[in-house]
């Protein structure tokens, strides 16, 4: 789960990163565009500043030069006038009169002062403020009328005139000169002309000072002109409290560079237009980065869907599900799902082909075990189906057969198997082929399944044709129910083999398993190990079995049984591990230590007074041992027994598996002097020319026929031809599991010679053995008793 | 004070010429500007540096022109000549021979006057007893501009159009200056000194400063004919 969370975190989905991709390109293009845009419109707004600055610079200056001028033309024209001329040109005469008129004009043109100089620049009429004592210092060139000039520390705007004889006359006689005070020149109308603030400043002796024609504070305008004074820029930025100016400036006096025209601006007024343009270009600007959003969206997903439908396309392709071809939009997309389609259609015919391979058996077509494991999962999956049997078939004797018939025929039996028990079991069950010769079954009900299996059985048991030979087949079935216990394919199959192979070795056809088989199984593993230690630790211990001699009425021999006490699993029953020792080898080790402490036994109680003949069951790997003879020969000498009182069993099976070899280790046995036993007969197929030649001394009637002789007629007459057969051969006959009386009394009509069973006595360890012994007068007594 | 100088250096002049009219010698005068150029129109006044060797017979002496009342025309609505050169004291008639009023003035302060003309009047004769430049306007007629030079030199004249100024001048020390609007100050104010000998001679004045443009544009004013 975290590493989901933390791959999912780290790996961004790919319309994500389209979409952020677009998004991106699309905002950095917005951003320059916006910056260009603000940059070039700043960059036009200063130039439209200066430019409006420049303009406004001409409009006053024309102004000024209007005012100019104006009074230059009116006072010319005074000059003209005849009699004004007299006045001007005889002014020693009438200087009063003079005065008057040139007050009088003065009031006229809105000049504050004037005067009249000589030729030479003297004044010689002045009003009562003008205080300069001659221009004559003053150079005016040709193309200018008018001077600043700073009277009483005030600026003036003074326009001089020259008076002449004639007006072609080349040189002056006087002139007359007209103050208009700078705060009359830099009036209201002049600054309506304007869009900027105009203000003059000044320079004086004392400091500079500044007339403002809005009002603006002086001090301010001072700073702003220092600034302007301190820079090489046509136009200032200076910041004054919070406020930005912008200004520009220009010399109203060339001659003496002591006035000055200064523009100033706000800033914010300055760029009002482009606040405008910017606020629309923001709106512009976020409205087309929610539009390139928008596309950027579209297009990462015009792009990442047809991708996700294919990724879809591609689970189900995994799943192994029929898939369509998605037909999308862009031609790369469609070329890959045409690609996925045709790999997919590849893909389930190549899982076909595997499936085949690994889910069939190629002999008989029938599904093979990993189908059945395969069909097992799914039906533990399906919740439904409570019911379900794994039935194992195996045909029995199988390798026999092949060697018998060979291969081919061989399969071809196997073949009509598979071909008879599908036809035969139909499509209600699932039939597979496991191994060799070994069939399964699952069947999903439990009732009536030994019907069931017992139908199979018949069913195989029914003769096949292979090569002109019909052949009946006996079959050993192994199955197992599904319970709490058994809750999953392994389980059951597991359970199922166990019960086959718990039909093998038994007698019955069919198992069916059971918990206590699986707990047999697990402690089989444990005997096996520590089997080879018993003959030294003591677990292994020696029981007799007492046989009564139904002619004599005596005892006069015992079966002496391995006793394997575990210390922690008790008694081990001998069938069990005398089978694992054969597997594990140490049989021969403990059929030596059985027959060495009978041999012992034999001779205690031979000291005692009973002179038992002593049986004990040999295996056919004991009879393979070349050294088990001089073994035996070499005990019988050492303990001087009479070689004729020790038996040794053998079952039927053992005896018949490889009759040959054993007749010639029981020949070798017999010139020893040693009886020789058949034991469990009846239970094998014993052959009897092979039993013929075999030189054997006794047949132990096994105890299927015994336990239930008294009421079973058919187990009588089976015993009965035993018993017969046997003294033709002139064998002695035990019949072991004699329980009750009555049996004992049929055994004893029929001829038989010796009986064993719990009725007689249970086997005893040796001290009881022993005990029991000392008594068996009355015991047989009693058993007299009991006989009449 | 000027007047009886004056009075004795005519009287002795008077008794000079007498003497030695008959040994005047032909002399003359070019003004040449600083480029060399002949220039007309120019006073040229010369006198004697001593008293004794100032003789001129032509042209005349001053006190001889100084007799005769001199004529400042006008006409076209124009003065007529452009330039009058007077002896001082002399007496100056203005003809109007157009057939328009002229209003004739002057605020020189060598002569302050104003004469009203009508048409086809001539005035009373003025006379011009100081020396300088009388600049005269005419308060009708803007563009008219004349001037009368009333002199004190033993003899003046002014350069022909080509240039050049004949005296008949005794042998002896002479000073010479020249006039013209349209000479710098400099020029004005300076005195050329020369020797008359006994053979005829050129003699050059040559100015140092350039002359003053030419107002021949107000000469032409076309519309002046319509009055």
């Amino acid at each position: 789960m975290l590493t989901r969370f933390s791959s999912s975190t780290l790996c961004m989905p790919l319309k994500v990163k389209l979409l952020a991709s677009f998004f991106l390109i699309g905002v950095a293009l917005l951003i320059a565009t916006a910056y260009s845009v603000s940059s070039a419109a700043k960059q036009h707004s200063m130039n439209l500043l200066i430019e409006n600055m420049e303009i406004s610079q001409s409009v006053v200056f024309s102004h000024i030069n209007d005012t100019v001028n104006v009074i230059e033309n009116a006072a010319n024209n005074l000059t003209s006038d005849f009699n004004v001329k007299s006045l001007i040109l005889n002014v020693e005469s009438d200087p009063m009169s003079l005065k008057v008129a040139l007050r009088n004009f003065s009031d006229r043109f809105e000049t504050s002062e004037f005067a009249l100089t000589d030729a030479h620049g003297s004044v010689t009429v002045a009003s009562d403020n003008f205080s300069l004592p001659s221009i004559e210092s003053i150079d005016l060139d040709a193309n200018e009328q008018s001077v600043w000039l700073s009277m009483n520390d005030t600026y003036y705007l003074n326009i001089i005139v020259a008076v002449k004889n004639t007006p072609r006359s080349r040189s002056p006689m006087a002139y007359l000169v007209f103050s208009k005070k700078l705060s009359d020149v830099f009036n209201t109308r002049l600054a309506e002309l304007s869009s900027f603030e105009v203000n003059a400043i000044t320079r004086h002796d004392n400091g500079l000072s500044a007339h403002s024609t809005s009002g603006m504070d002086e001090q301010e305008l001072l700073d702003i002109f220092k600034q302007q004074m301190a820079i090489t820029e046509q136009i200032a930025s200076t910041s004054i409290a919070d406020k930005v100016y912008f200004s520009s400036i220009d010399s109203l006096d060339n001659i003496n560079h002591r006035v000055w025209l200064m523009l100033v601006t706000p800033k914010s007024s300055a760029f009002l237009s482009i606040r405008t343009l910017f606020t629309e270009l923001s709106a512009l600007l976020m409205l087309a980065t929610v539009l390139v959003g928008l596309f950027a969206l579209y297009i990462s997903n015009r792009i990442s869907s047809p991708i996700l439908s294919l990724s879809e396309l591609t689970t189900k392709i995994g799943q192994g599900e029929d898939i369509d071809i998605p037909i999308g939009s862009t031609r790369e997309v469609n070329k890959l799902a045409r690609a996925m389609f045709t790999m997919n259609l590849q893909l389930n015919t190549r899982n076909k082909e595997i499936q085949t391979l690994a889910f069939e058996d190629d002999l008989t077509s029938l599904p093979n075990k990993n189908a059945l494991i395969r069909r097992l999962d799914r039906v533990f999956d399906d919740k439904n189906s409570d019911q379900l049997a794994l039935i194992l078939l195996d045909i029995a004797k199988f390798t026999d057969l092949n060697e018998a018939i060979g291969y081919q025929a061989a399969d071809n039996l196997l073949q009509q198997i598979a071909k008879r028990l599908s036809l035969h079991l139909g499509n209600n069950v699932f039939l597979a082929r496991m191994t060799g010769n070994q069939f399964a079954i699952i069947r999903k009900e439990a009732d009536a399944i030994t019907d069931f299996i017992a139908d199979i059985v018949d069913c195989i048991h029914k003769p096949f044709k292979v090569d002109k030979l019909n052949l009946g087949l006996t079959a050993k079935v192994g199955y197992a129910i599904k319970d709490r216990q058994i809750n999953d394919s392994r389980r059951l199959t597991q359970a199922a083999e166990i019960a086959l192979k718990a039909a093998k070795q038994g007698h019955n056809p069919s198992v069916k398993y059971e918990s206590s088989l699986y707990l047999f199984d697990t402690r089989k593993l444990r005997l096996m190990s520590e089997i080879s230690d018993i003959t030294d630790n003591g677990q292994l211990s020696l029981y007799y079995q007492p046989q009564l001699n139904l002619q004599t009425k005596t005892v006069d021999s015992v079966e002496c049984l391995a006793r394997w006490i575990h210390p922690e699993e008790g008694f081990v029953p001998p069938d069990l591990f005398i089978g694992l020792a054969e597997q594990t080898g140490d049989i021969k080790k403990i059929t030596r230590w059985v027959i060495k402490e009978a041999i012992q036994q034999h001779n205690q109680w031979k000291q005692l007074g009973f002179n038992l003949q002593m049986s004990a069951n040999i295996s056919a790997i004991d009879l393979a041992d070349e050294s088990f003879v001089s073994f035996i020969t070499q005990l019988l000498l050492q303990y001087k027994m009479d070689a004729s009182y020790l038996m040794l069993e053998l079952t039927e099976s053992t005896a018949m598996e490889e009759p040959e070899n054993a007749i010639e280790a029981l020949l070798n046995l017999s010139n020893i002097g040693v009886k020789l036993s058949i034991d469990d007969f009846g239970t094998g197929y014993s052959s009897m020319a092979q039993l013929k030649k075999m030189p054997v001394n006794e047949l132990k009637i096994d105890k299927a026929f015994i336990l239930e002789l008294s009421k079973n007629t058919e187990d009588q007459n089976m015993v009965k031809t035993f018993i017969s057969l046997a003294k033709t051969m002139d064998l002695k006959t035990v019949a072991e599991g004699v329980e009750d009386q009555k049996s004992l009394q049929l055994l004893t009509s029929f001829g038989c010679t010796h009986g064993q069973g719990y009725f007689i006595s249970r086997p005893m360890d040796s001290r009881s053995t022993t005990k029991w012994f000392s008594s068996a007068e009355h015991n047989i007594q009693r058993l007299d008793t009991e006989f009449s | 004070m000027h007047v009886m100088k004056y009075s004795i250096a005519i009287v002795l002049l008077f008794i000079c010429s007498e003497c030695f009219c008959s040994n005047a010698i032909p002399q003359k005068f070019v003004v040449l500007d600083e480029k060399g150029e002949k220039l007309s129109n120019i006073v040229v006044e010369i006198s004697a540096v001593s008293a004794n060797n100032a003789i001129s017979s032509n042209p005349k002496k001053a006190q001889e022109v100084a007799a005769k009342p001199a004529v400042m025309e006008q006409a076209g609505k124009q003065f007529l000549p452009h330039i009058l050169l007077i002896a001082k004291g002399q007496e100056v008639v203005f003809p109007n021979t157009d057939h328009v009023i002229h209003h004739v003035y002057s605020f020189s302060p060598a002569k302050k006057f104003q004469l009203t003309l009508k048409k086809e009047v001539t005035s009373d004769p003025i006379k011009f007893d100081d020396v300088g430049i009388v600049e005269l306007g005419c308060n009708v007629h803007d563009w008219m501009l004349g001037y009368i030079y009333a002199s004190n030199a033993d003899t003046f004249g002014q350069t022909a159009l080509d240039g050049e100024l004949a005296f008949d001048l005794l042998p002896g020390e002479y000073t010479v200056s020249v006039w013209h609007p349209r000479l710098a100050e400099q020029d004005i104010e300076k005195r050329f000194g020369f020797t008359i000998d006994a053979t005829s001679k050129i003699h050059e004045i040559t100015l140092t400063h350039p002359i003053y443009p030419s107002l021949i544009g107000y000469d032409t004013v076309e519309a002046t004919d319509a009055y």
